[in-house]
């Protein structure tokens, strides 16, 4: 009879697991292939309805935009990130290190985010409604608001790291 | 030779980069699962409501616009555009906890992993693009080029079915890892926090920028939240007379025409007889007041009340038949310068041909002299500066 490893036998998730080799054939059963079957049929009445409006939906312009921006994040954006997290973790002390670098992140994205609205680039002329706040002053706010808990974050683990 | 090895070497210690970071509770796979099954439900959202908009505009024959409740139209596009919102922070982190995988090597294991492999390229690229054109579009800022509502709308049912398609791969997966302990506890006096805890700050953290995201936007619809929709494109009463204007009478290039003292409404098609009301035989008519929310698919919107005639008194006056559908037609141009009310809707007491909102006279950017106001219908058809009510048989 054959040992069984602990977490195999606890049911328990493992290093293997986390490093997630999903490969073997045995995960794609019916389903998968059910999936893929209804999954590529939807796809095909994507590109069949892009081109039947091709006057409004511009395929060629539009497939360049889509895989453009996964291109650009697979290519430029997660690069970038992964560095500059290893740099920041590097850099910073452990206690503060998570929640900077949390508030980091969150600050980019809302920063990001808020680029229309700052450059007001769908502000009209003769329409008051469009893009009507101080947008400059209320990214500053939330900008506060997101460095406030991020130092409450680490305020309460300074104090509880000292008990 | 030696550059051979040294690019050997680079591409072990990459390798080795790529496996360490796996071993790292954010890139597991249970963090992908939890990630996952919020996304996609998000993304279900969208794609529901964004087809309830679609039917709206464009009925097919099976479908008929309900005129109840009220405020069904204003949720589902509050909700899609708040949902859209919401996801933005979950794809990214999503992204990047599974970026490691990007770069598994071999590229596949099976012809089944292969094909999965490839499906998520449109899963990625269509998630990616229908959040960042949506966005772009709430912002009103229109960088693609083509028409947006017809881009959106297809990559819709690309990126659906990719999702479809992820799902069935990872089915079986997603149960394993969730239904089963996470990892034990860290050593004992070990410095490193426990994996749970890495895993749960990491997931707070991206359910938090969620958050933030929507009580700083979601205030456009959400009337009573207005105060915190600091990075709102739109402010429920920030427009002419205290609310927002889709388009305003200058940019539809009517101020002429709506202010002509010769101004009639002509109701004709199939009556017994046609008639054309001046603005003041309009106001002569028994008014009514409604209130309904003007709910635009942007994800913005304000309830007001409105006064003016039922638009089936008209009907009646004209000697329309029982159950007829009518299309309104306005003096702008374009796209949006007529639309169709179907039976129930133009039956429905608060149908209003409404000539004032909030105790005031309509304004110009709000469809002077005459607008059509009615229940669970797209911002863009409710009709303004109306000219014609044409009556079908």
């Amino acid at each position: 009879m054959m040992a069984v490893p602990d977490d195999i036998a606890t049911g328990a998730e493992t290093a293997a697991d986390r490093a997630g080799e999903d490969h073997s054939s045995h995960s794609y059963g019916a389903t998968f292939w059910i999936a893929l079957v209804i999954g590529w049929f939807m796809i095909a009445y994507a590109v069949w309805g892009m081109y039947a409006q091709k006057a409004d939906a511009n395929p060629p312009g539009l497939l360049k935009w889509v895989f453009g921006l996964a291109l650009l994040h697979d290519a430029i954006v997660a690069p970038v990130v992964t560095i500059v997290g290893l740099v920041a973790a590097w850099l910073l002390p452990e206690r503060s290190r998570g929640p900077i670098i949390a508030a980091l992140g969150v600050s980019v994205l809302v920063a990001v985010f808020s680029i229309p609205l700052l450059r007001t680039f769908g502000k009209r002329e003769l329409n008051s409604s469009t893009l009507p706040l101080g947008y400059g002053r209320n990214l500053a706010i939330v900008l506060a608001a997101i460095w406030a808990v991020a130092a409450m974050a680490v305020i309460v683990r300074t104090v509880r790291a000292r008990r | 030779m030696t550059k051979t090895m040294s690019a050997t070497r680079l591409a072990r210690s990459f390798a080795a980069q790529r496996d360490k970071a796996l071993e790292d509770p954010r890139h597991s796979q249970r963090s992908a699962a939890i990630l996952g099954i919020s996304l996609g439900a998000c993304f279900t959202v969208c794609f529901l409501t964004g087809l309830y908009s679609h039917f709206a505009q464009h009925p097919p024959g099976w479908f008929t616009l309900p005129a109840s409740p009220t405020g069904l139209y204003r949720i589902t596009q509050g909700l899609h555009v708040a949902t859209g919102i919401a996801a933005v922070p979950l794809l990214l982190a999503k992204l990047w906890s599974v970026y490691p995988r990007f770069f598994q090597w071999p590229i596949a294991q099976s012809l089944a992993h292969l094909i999965e492999r490839i499906s998520l390229i449109p899963l990625v690229a269509g998630a990616l693009f229908m959040l960042f054109s949506g966005i772009a579009n709430i912002d009103l800022w229109y960088p693609l080029p083509l028409f947006f509502p017809t881009g959106h709308y297809w990559v819709a049912w690309l990126t659906i079915g990719a999702m479809v398609m992820h799902i069935g791969a990872k089915a079986t997966i997603t149960r394993q890892v969730l239904t089963r302990p996470p990892a034990a506890a860290a050593p004992v006096g070990g410095v490193e926090p426990d994996d749970r805890i890495v895993r749960r700050r990491f997931l707070t953290m991206v359910g938090g920028a969620s958050a933030l995201l929507t009580i700083v936007t979601i205030g456009q619809t959400v009337e009573p939240l207005k105060e915190l929709a600091l990075l709102a494109p739109r402010h429920p009463d920030a427009g002419d007379s205290g609310f927002p204007v889709n388009n305003t009478a200058a940019e539809a290039h009517v101020l002429e025409q709506i202010t002509s003292p010769g101004y009639k409404l002509e109701v004709d098609g199939a009556v017994a007889t046609p008639i054309a009301l001046s603005l003041a035989e309009l106001q002569a008519l028994p008014q009514r007041d409604a209130e309904l929310p003007i709910a635009c698919v942007e994800g913005w919107s304000a309830s007001r009340v409105w006064r003016g005639v039922r638009l089936r008194d008209l009907l009646d006056a004209a000697g329309a038949a029982a159950g007829v559908s009518v299309t309104v037609h306005s003096f702008e141009n374009g796209l949006y310068a007529s639309s169709e009310i179907n039976p129930g809707q133009a039956q429905h007491p608060d149908t209003l041909l409404a000539l004032a909102v909030n105790g005031a006279a309509l304004s110009p950017d709000h469809g002077y002299p005459v607008r059509l106001i009615g229940p669970d219908r797209p911002g863009v058809m409710q009709t303004k500066w109306l000219n014609r009510i044409e009556v079908h048989p």
